[in-house]
């Protein structure tokens, strides 16, 4: 009785794959132990090196409290900011408490380039740890470079053809290097990431965080 | 003499037993002490910084020991060597599509100041060329030193996920069998880990927040 090629076929695939999969299996097992296997790392031996005489366990949580400690010791106390820069979310934080979330526009991460090809701007809003440098009343902007070559205009000649009082809104928080929490034109862009870098808020929001955030407060942007 | 010996024996297995458990308790309790002088260390600066903890399965964005935000993960596998306690540079990110920062075209009409005009907010979903959080990837790769990778994917729902952990496991198990053992036998111990999320804007957020040279720590309990 001849076996039919069909079959000769069905049979050879099912052990193929069961040969596979036994391949892969051991060959998985062998893998597992293998990177169960301790590798002499420096930071083992470093760990070995600290663990303490005597009460192992017992000193080794304490060091950890200690540390707990000192770590919550460089935690932010009082108002603080968080910004959000993929979400466009500002939180005004108190003590680890959120007082108030509001909707803003951060950094755009394009690029633009000066006609000669010299000089390059990435507009992304910095990331870090911040502090609340200047604090601003209808705050004057004195228009960059970039303003200038963005909008396809000359760069001025006169020092007050860069000066702009309306753009910044009612108040501004300076946070180093130029960038500012400040106010917007473009409010039906907030929640989008449309900035050159500074961080817009709207009118109602800027009022309260102007009102409520001292000089020095912690800006944590992310 | 039966009993005495059976006795001596249980009294020897608890004694034993019980050096094994203070033993894993100190590596425990060291590996805990080791991530927080880890973490201790890089708060104390003005940088944001990663943990990924595999005993929380959780992504934590931190400064100065503050939790910015936190992603929960489904699950994380590992393959070759369980890498230590360790403050690590992120090397590179690489993704199959990796968002593009938009070029500014000098001149072009700036977007209605909508004090004047209309007030309507720009839709979440209108897509103004702008390198937002939609267009991260949810599939891409971490590359840390000593050979540590860190693969992102989201979970398959339903069927796919059937299908695709099959496809995983034959196209995966195979590969990274071997490369353990034929790494391991050349002492060239590298760690590919694999981190599921069950949520795609979790994958996003790591990406857009991850940049290149930013700290992170890799925390595993034993």
């Amino acid at each position: 009785m001849a076996i039919k090629p069909i079959k000769i076929i069905i049979w050879a695939a099912a052990g193929i794959v069961l040969a596979l999969a036994i391949v892969i299996i051991t060959g998985a097992a062998i893998a597992r132990a293998w990177s169960r296997l301790p590798f002499p790392t420096e930071e083992a031996v470093k760990i070995e090196k600290t663990v303490p005489a005597g009460d192992p366990v017992k000193a080794l949580e304490d060091k950890n409290h200690q540390l707990n400690a000192k770590m919550k010791a460089l935690s932010p106390r009082g108002i603080y900011i968080m910004i959000d820069t993929a979400e466009n979310r500002l939180r005004l934080m108190k003590d680890g408490k959120m007082l108030r979330e509001a909707v803003v526009s951060c950094g755009s991460g394009s690029i633009l380039q000066d006609p000669k090809g010299e000089k390059k701007w990435i507009f992304d809003t910095p990331r870090g740890e911040f502090s609340v440098s200047s604090k601003l009343i209808n705050p004057t902007w004195i228009k960059p470079d970039w303003a200038f070559y963005e909008e396809g205009e000359p760069l001025p000649k006169d020092f007050n053809d860069r000066v702009d009082n309306d753009t910044l809104g009612d108040y501004a928080l300076g946070f180093g290097n130029g960038y500012f929490i400040h106010g917007t034109l473009y409010t039906r862009l907030l929640g989008r990431n449309v900035t050159h870098g500074c961080v817009r808020v709207g009118d109602a929001d800027l009022k309260e965080i102007y009102k409520d955030v001292p000089f020095g407060a912690k800006v944590y942007i992310y | 003499m039966n009993i005495h010996k059976g006795g001596f024996g249980i009294i020897g297995l608890m004694i034993l037993s019980s050096g094994f458990a203070v033993g894993r308790e100190t590596a425990v309790s060291a590996r805990k002490t080791a991530l927080l002088e880890q973490e201790y260390a890089i708060a104390k600066t003005s940088a944001t910084y990663f943990i990924f903890n595999f005993e929380t399965k959780t992504v934590a964005l931190k400064a100065k020991g503050l939790v910015l935000k936190e992603w929960p993960f489904a699950k994380a596998r590992t393959w070759g060597r369980a890498p230590g306690v360790m403050t690590y540079p992120l090397v590179r990110k690489t993704a199959l599509e990796e968002p593009q920062r938009p070029d500014i075209t000098p001149g072009k009409e700036e977007p209605e100041k909508d004090k004047e005009k209309e007030k309507k907010p720009a839709a979440k979903s209108d897509d103004l060329g702008l390198m937002e959080l939609s267009k991260m990837p949810v599939r891409y790769t971490l590359e840390l030193p000593d050979d540590i990778r860190i693969k992102v994917r989201l979970q398959k729902k339903g069927f796919g996920r059937i299908v695709e952990g099959f496809a995983r496991f034959f196209s995966k198990g195979i590969g990274r069998s071997f490369k353990t053992i034929s790494r391991g036998l050349k002492k060239s111990p590298f760690t590919d880990i694999d981190l599921v999320f069950a949520d795609e804007s979790a994958a996003r957020n790591i990406y857009w927040a991850f940049f290149e040279n930013q700290n992170c720590i890799l925390y595993w309990p034993e």
